[in-house]
């Protein structure tokens, strides 16, 4: 191995070290937790997780038949079900904290959750 | 060089890396976004024989062929945008810092570069950084590994190579 590669591993290490960081950052800003569905980068659903609440399921039509089913409890966020051809998204399994997401590539969906509810203000914020 | 036969050979390296990145495609998919980056081979390869704008050309015409063979727009994209930005960072690191780097890394190099660029164009595409902070520990640990074992093959790839008289008196 020559002086070279070892920068490169440093560089790789450091890179693990940024994006932990950087999902550890988008995770702790904020107790609320809301979870937003996007559609072509247009949100088609969005809502907050609260404890408590009852499942929620969510069917996210990408046109031409082509289909995602979104299952939302408080616990975690996952697709059920879709018809796209590499089936990524029902594989990468459950996400569960603020700043993670869900990518369906061939239907162009996106399913994240976000910090906080800044989509659907409630009286509290107007208070304050 | 003589113009035509080495057309004739990018030609080759170009069918070459296109077969490798079909190939990939049909491969089961362990996490999202993974994969070996076979045809990243190719580009290296064509970087140390024939030169930085003739790995451009490969990767370019590669990226283009391949998302219209088996892919969509959004695929192309990605493609591209991984496969020039490490094809920069590769011709970067050889032809700049070759004395302090072996074959292996130049090509960990390349393959973290590509997960970069394609994270920034997913971020672009679904306006979000979340995506990018997301896949990046993930995709970095496997681009140490497929990296080094790309940059493995296209070392005994060129070293066969070179040691082809036809090859030697190709390059001329």
């Amino acid at each position: 191995m020559k002086v070279g590669d070892l920068i490169v591993y440093i560089f790789a290490v450091a890179l693990i070290m940024v994006g932990l960081l950087g999902m550890y950052a988008m995770g702790t800003q904020g107790g609320d937790k809301s979870v937003v569905v996007e559609l072509d980068g247009q949100e088609v659903y969005s809502c907050r997780v609260y404890k408590g609440m009852a499942p929620v399921e969510f069917r996210v039509d990408a046109g031409n038949g082509q289909y995602n089913i979104v299952l939302i409890t408080y616990e975690e966020v996952k697709i059920k079900e879709a018809n796209c051809p590499d089936q990524v998204c029902v594989k990468s399994g459950p996400i569960r904290h603020a700043g993670q997401a869900i990518v369906c590539l061939p239907h162009r969906v996106v399913v994240k959750i976000t910090a906080g509810h800044e989509e659907t203000p409630d009286v509290d914020d107007i208070a304050s | 060089m003589n113009k035509v036969r080495k057309m004739v050979m990018l030609a080759l390296i170009i069918s070459q890396a296109l077969v490798l990145h079909l190939i990939e495609g049909f491969m089961p998919v362990v996490a999202p976004g993974i994969k070996l980056g076979l045809a990243n081979i190719m580009t290296l390869v064509t970087l140390v024989l024939f030169g930085f704008k003739e790995a451009l050309v490969v990767v370019i015409v590669r990226s283009v062929l391949g998302s219209l063979l088996a892919g969509s727009v959004t695929a192309m994209l990605y493609s591209l945008a991984g496969g020039i930005l490490s094809c920069l960072v590769m011709g970067w690191l050889y032809f700049r810092w070759r004395a302090y780097f072996s074959m292996m890394g130049i090509s960990t190099a390349g393959a973290i570069f590509h997960n970069i660029g394609q994270l920034l164009v997913a971020s672009w595409v679904f306006g979000t950084i979340g995506i990018l902070f997301t896949y990046l520990p993930v995709l970095t640990v496997a681009a140490v590994g497929t990296g080094f074992f790309v940059g493995l093959a296209s070392r005994y790839i060129i070293k066969y190579l070179e040691e082809q008289k036809w090859f030697k008196w190709e390059r001329g």
